[in-house]
């Protein structure tokens, strides 16, 4: 029969949509409303997975985000996601889930067999059972072990869904919307503030859906969904519903996550499945609630033993009975009002057991009315039962006797008394207290501009909750800057008696030895505590690590009270002194995908594009990263061509004909004013101040520590105006650097910089042709006469008005011509169709690499934070009599004795074989693998064309006075050894005759 | 070749989507704003003041030297751009100017007090509007965009979808101007695009 456990009436459920889902391969009805967990109790099951270590039968335990062990494998396919609470998952049609942990099925569970074992399986046993032989660990135990504890597995594809992270600031930020949020919301809004309410449910109002309340003489949900749509209508106020806050950070930074599309099959088109939200608040209040948290018995994790606040949400929100014959343990008022609800549903109630000898319950009369049998002193010894509890040993609790009694039962719903949910609390940095008076920690003193009110603030009764909230909502505006006239809170009728004693364990029937389970979810027993304790792990965080209690999914929500005082029993000290565990986010497990947002898969970085990228594109070019940009690395010619080609045909067209490359990605920036040339001079090592207007000069900046920081040439537009190039990769650094410098030590330099790197499209002109080519179509004289090497002159190409500087990196005579970028591409184009008649071609950065190696030009590779401007042969460009950033750090005698690692060239002896990148460079003659002392290695390799054999730049000890040495290249990951020769670094043309030709 | 002085014209860096409105649904609209003559202006030493007088009697509109101040007139805007850095941003086609007439302008009322540097080409701009406007850009950036926090009027230097942007409000609809560095303008869009599809159909 379908849905043969709903009630005939009540429960925000629609009985008018029925939904139809799929639990283990098995077809369920359920109602809009429903969670998974409602739904399969409707349908009788209690049944839902197999505990993690012991492969025990359990069942729904809770109706929150705080449930240990109805956690499912959600949807399927790339969709699926393992370790979901049933508890938590709003049922939508179609909804597929499955059962964890069990093997071939959650009925019969081959791995059940570890129930028997579990003497071996005790807290710490990772440790120290399974030790022998100590190689069995990794071949054999660790595997089987692994293999049969566990949650659920992940998806292996990737996820089809979109994520994204969005922020919103506010005066107040109230998270949890039940009573106490709701008050606290309203008084603030009423004030004019920008507030925001979070709460994880679908509908606002908390306990006050799960509960019997009055307010105003409303019921409780009248009164919530009356208040929430008074909030919604108010344009200050935004209501974030399916919004769990999961961290509170720094600066009262609030993450939170929203499930916008959880509760539906597939999300709406362009709808992200969920959303983190930053929120930036001037205040906090925390109303989020308590947790029950359960009694600690014999088998007290059967299936059909769940929370009492739990058995009376099902009841009362979802009209589901969680069982036919119910006991009803308690130490405290509050599980009385479980009984009445359950009864008042229609279910028997068949005992209240309460460990109080004498309570003073203003509801036992409403019992003794419905004739429900109040057992006082008395408690739950131990459930019996296979995969659903059967009946109840019930204990007395004075001590007495031994004998139990036994009460058939189908539900066991129990309460250990509340927890404050002072999670967050605790995550803002704060300490929460012990309070005694409810045997359960409170908030502390705050440290962030943040307050608690309500059952949070260890207040449990429905008008202290409403009161409290009323009173941080006003106060929280009006530490905002907002004033509003004084409102009363609404009034709630509630006996609000909490009233508990506590009572950690149950004694057994008989003084029999049972599983009394703390933690479910990572089936850790008190005898695991005392255990532990009797080890010598009897701190609070040495007893979560070595038993894990607390840990996984629920981060012991029900069970971190339960251990803490059990551990204080054990060491024979009050709670307080025993201490707590602190809180970390995030509060509910949060997908990664959240965290990841937009920025996944071609969105992860910006791309940055060059304005003759689509050329390029078009051309067939092949791409490489250089930091966020892409440029062109290779041009291949046919299908099939290879890197090798490309770069040797490319450097080919360069020193025997011309080709253009693209060089947009260099920094550039204009620096201008009175003190631009001093400016200059201290932040390069050379001179600045003599360099005439329109020439350009080659400059070596050092960081603070003397090591060479960054290079390129900077050109003197007019008398105080200058064009800077950095590398591409020390863009933005080198910029920072000058700011740096100019704010901090030379405030008094009268100079402007800014980054005109996107304003500028570069193209180098490059080879013996490249005059012949420009003639065509610059205006300016471009004879050497005119414009001899370093030179540097506005002109126009075609139309457009450019700046040409006569600088070559590749060796050859070159020239660079910058455009305005709007015009790059245009600009790429004229000079292609100039050069066509003499066969122009174009090169990428590979080429680039080859003929500055050729040229021994020193790039990122060799200025790798640790090389000296003497290192790389370039310390005569230094005026040691002027200042200069990292001159003093440049001259410290380490730097200047010998051993230093300095550039030098390499040739390859090995003939067609180049050099690998990284390589060592040894003795020649040691056997590969011997011992021999490393005596630098291989910064940048290639073929040279221009020599026919493979070349490289290297950093070599002491390698400037070693020219003409050889020594041995090895590269052990490959067991490759090559025999070099050490030369110059220059390999071609090292009187620099091209350039200036 | 072409003929003696014509330019070629300026080719967007958001090809091939130029032109169109990128993003077109009832309540929102991403459009690039093309062609754009945008010019910054950095004072020298203690020279602040006199630029920003000078830019402000220049352009007719006033020129602040408070952050996050932005004041246009139909066509040009100014926005402060750093301590003593300003972005004046005007379409040519909107203002009747010539190309160059804004930058001479501004270098002939700057003079020797600061640097004035042309950026028109490394700028991308795409102008924001409509009523889920703020929605879209809460989802890119941290700044508070409330109308109890921001304006029309106000600018700021900051963070879009992870990559350095202006954002300049123009008016209550609200509309917003974003400008983003040329070479990461595609990126850009599509990072604001996305974010606003989930609007399509509402």
């Amino acid at each position: 029969m379908a849905q043969q456990f709903r009630t005939s009436s009540g429960g925000h459920i629609d009985r008018g949509r029925v939904i139809s889902f799929t639990f283990d391969g098995k077809s369920y009805q359920g109602y809009e409303g429903d969670t998974l967990a409602s739904a399969l109790l409707a349908n009788g099951v209690h049944l839902v997975g197999r505990s993690f270590k012991y492969h025990r039968p359990r069942g729904i335990q809770t109706a929150g985000s705080e449930e240990p062990n109805a956690i499912v494998e959600l949807r399927s396919g790339p969709r699926k996601e393992p370790n979901t609470r049933a508890t938590t998952i709003e049922l939508f049609d179609g909804l597929v889930a499955n059962s964890q942990n069990r093997w071939p099925s959650l009925d019969f569970d081959v791995m059940a067999i570890n129930n028997l074992f579990s003497p071996l399986l005790s807290a710490g046993f990772y440790y120290k059972t399974f030790m022998w032989p100590a190689s069995f660990w990794t071949n054999v135990y660790e595997h089987v072990i692994r293999r049969a504890a566990g949650l659920g597995t992940a998806a292996t594809e990737p996820d089809p869904d979109h994520y994204e992270q969005c922020h919103e600031h506010c005066d107040v930020l109230v998270v949890g919307a039940g009573p106490a949020g709701l008050s606290a919301a309203l008084a603030a809004a009423r004030t004019d503030a920008r507030v925001i309410i979070v709460d994880e449910h679908p509908t606002l109002g908390g306990s006050l859906n799960r509960d019997n309340y009055t307010i105003d003489g409303k019921h409780g949900s009248e009164w919530a969904a009356e208040t929430a749509a008074e909030l919604a209508a108010m344009d200050n106020v935004h209501v974030f519903s399916r919004t769990t806050v999961f961290g509170y950070y720094d600066h009262n930074v609030i993450g939170a996550v929203e499930k916008v599309s959880d509760h539906l099959p597939v999300p709406p088109a362009g709808h992200p499945r969920q959303r983190m939200w930053l929120f930036y608040p001037q205040r906090v209040i925390l109303a989020t609630g308590a947790t029950e948290r359960p009694l600690v018995f014999g088998n007290n994790d059967k299936p059909g033993i769940m929370l009492a606040s739990a058995a009376r949400s099902y009841v009362n929100a979802y009209g589901v009975k969680p069982g036919k014959r119910v006991i009803v343990a308690t130490n405290n008022n509050d599980a009385y009002r479980t009984a009445i609800d359950l009864h008042r549903a229609g279910i028997f109630v068949t005992a209240v057991v309460d460990s109080r000898a004498h309570p003073d319950a203003p509801l036992a009369d409403e019992l003794k009315k419905l004739s429900i049998r109040l057992l006082t002193g008395s408690a739950v010894g131990a459930a019996e039962g296979g995969k659903r509890v059967k009946y109840a040993q019930i204990v007395t609790t004075q001590g007495d006797t031994l004998d139990p009694v036994r009460i058939d039962c189908d539900l066991i719903a129990c309460s250990g008394g509340w927890n404050p949910n002072v999670h967050l609390h605790s995550q803002s940095g704060a300490k929460p207290v012990y309070d005694d008076s409810i045997l359960s920690f409170v908030p502390g003193e705050s440290r962030q501009a943040e307050v608690s009110a309500g059952a949070a603030n260890g207040s449990f009764a429905l008008q202290d909750c409403l009161d409290q909230g009323n009173a941080a909502g006003a106060e929280g505006a009006n530490m905002a800057g907002f004033e509003g006239k004084e409102v009363k809170a609404a009034k709630a009728e509630d006996e609000g008696v909490y009233a508990l004693e506590a009572l950690w364990i149950a004694p057994t029937p008989y003084n029999k030895s049972y599983k009394q389970f703390i933690d479910q979810q990572n089936d850790v027993k008190a005898s695991d505590v005392e255990l532990a304790s009797q080890e010598g792990y009897d701190s609070v965080e040495l007893l979560k690590r070595y038993t894990t209690q607390g840990m996984a999914t629920d981060q012991g929500k029900t069970s971190n009270v339960n251990a803490l005082a059990i551990l204080a029993c054990q060491r024979g000290e009050p709670i307080p002194q025993v201490g707590i565990t602190t809180f970390r986010p995030p509060y509910v497990p949060v997908a990664m995908g959240v965290f990841a947002g937009h920025t996944v898969g071609n969105d992860f970085m910006p791309v940055r594009r060059t304005a003759i990228h689509d050329w390029n594109e078009k051309q067939g070019a092949v791409f490489i990263e250089a930091g966020l940009w892409l440029r062109a690395r290779y041009f291949p010619q046919y299908p099939g061509d290879t890197l090798y080609n490309c770069y040797v045909r490319e450097t080919e067209a360069t020193r025997n004909n011309v080709a253009l490359v693209d060089v947009t990605t260099l920094g550039k920036i204009d620096i201008q004013g009175p003190d631009a040339p001093e400016f200059l001079n201290r932040l390069y090592i050379n001179n600045w101040l003599k360099l005439p207007v329109g020439k350009a000069r080659y400059g070596i900046m050092l960081r603070e520590d003397g090591m060479v920081y960054d290079d390129g040439t900077t050109s003197r537009l007019g008398e105080n105006h200058f064009f800077m190039t950095t590398t591409t990769a020390n863009a933005a650094g080198v910029l920072a650097h000058m700011e740096q410098y100019h704010q901090t030590e030379w405030p008094d330099l009268d100079v402007v910089f800014c980054s005109v790197t996107e304003q500028w499209t570069g193209i180098a002109v490059a080879g013996p042709n490249s005059r012949k080519l420009l003639e065509k179509v610059i205006d300016i004289d471009v004879s050497n006469e005119a414009f001899p090497f370093m030179a540097v002159g506005e002109c126009k190409l075609n139309n457009i008005t450019a700046r040409l500087f006569r600088i070559s990196f590749s060796g050859e005579l070159a020239y660079e011509v910058n455009v305005p970028a709007d015009y790059g591409e245009q600009a790429w184009l004229d000079l292609l169709e100039a050069g066509k008649e003499m066969g122009v071609g174009v090169y990428g950065t590979e080429a680039l690499g080859t003929m500055r190696i050729e040229k021994g030009h020193v790039a990122g590779s060799e200025l790798d934070g640790r090389t000296t401007a003497r290192d790389i042969g370039l310390e005569g460009m230094a005026n040691r009599a002027k200042h200069f950033i990292g001159k003093h750090c440049s001259e410290r005698p380490a730097l200047l004795g010998d051993g230093r690692l300095q550039v030098v060239g390499l040739k390859s002896l090995v003939p067609g074989r180049n050099l690998r990148i990284g390589a060592h460079l040894v003795d020649p003659d040691k056997r590969l693998g011997s011992v021999s002392q490393s005596q630098g290695h291989i910064s940048a390799t290639t073929y040279s064309p221009q020599l026919d054999c493979g070349i490289a730049l290297g950093l070599l000890m002491d390698g400037a006075s070693r020219h003409g040495e050889q020594l041995d290249a090895v590269f052990p990951l490959d067991d490759e050894k090559l025999r070099v020769e050490v030369c110059h670094p220059v390999f071609i043309d090292p009187e620099g005759e091209l350039v200036r030709a | 070749m072409p003929d003696q002085n014509s330019l070629p014209p300026r080719v967007s860096p958001l090809l091939p989507r130029s032109g169109d409105h990128i993003v077109d649904y009832s309540n929102l609209r991403l459009t690039e704003r093309k062609a754009l003559t945008a010019i910054q202006v950095l004072s020298f030493k203690g020279k602040n003041e006199a630029v920003a007088g000078a830019i402000g009697t220049a352009l007719g509109i006033e020129c602040s030297t408070q952050p996050g101040i932005s004041n246009a007139n139909e066509h040009t805007q100014v926005s402060w751009n750093g301590p003593n850095s300003w972005m004046v941003v005007a379409s040519d086609e909107e203002s009747g100017r010539a190309p160059g007439e804004l930058l001479k302008l501004l270098q002939d009322a700057v003079g020797e007090l600061g640097a004035v540097v042309d950026q028109s080409h490394g700028r991308c701009g795409l102008r924001l509007s409509g009523s889920r406007a703020r929605q879209v850009m809460a989802k890119n950036t941290a700044i508070d965009l409330h109308p109890r926090a921001f304006g029309p009027g106000r600018c700021a230097l900051t963070s879009v979808a992870h990559m350095n942007a202006t954002i300049v409000q123009v008016d209550d609809t609200p509309t917003y101007d974003l400008f983003v560095i040329r070479s990461m303008a595609r990126s850009f869009a599509h990072a604001i695009e996305h974010a606003c599809r989930e609007f399509a159909n509402d």
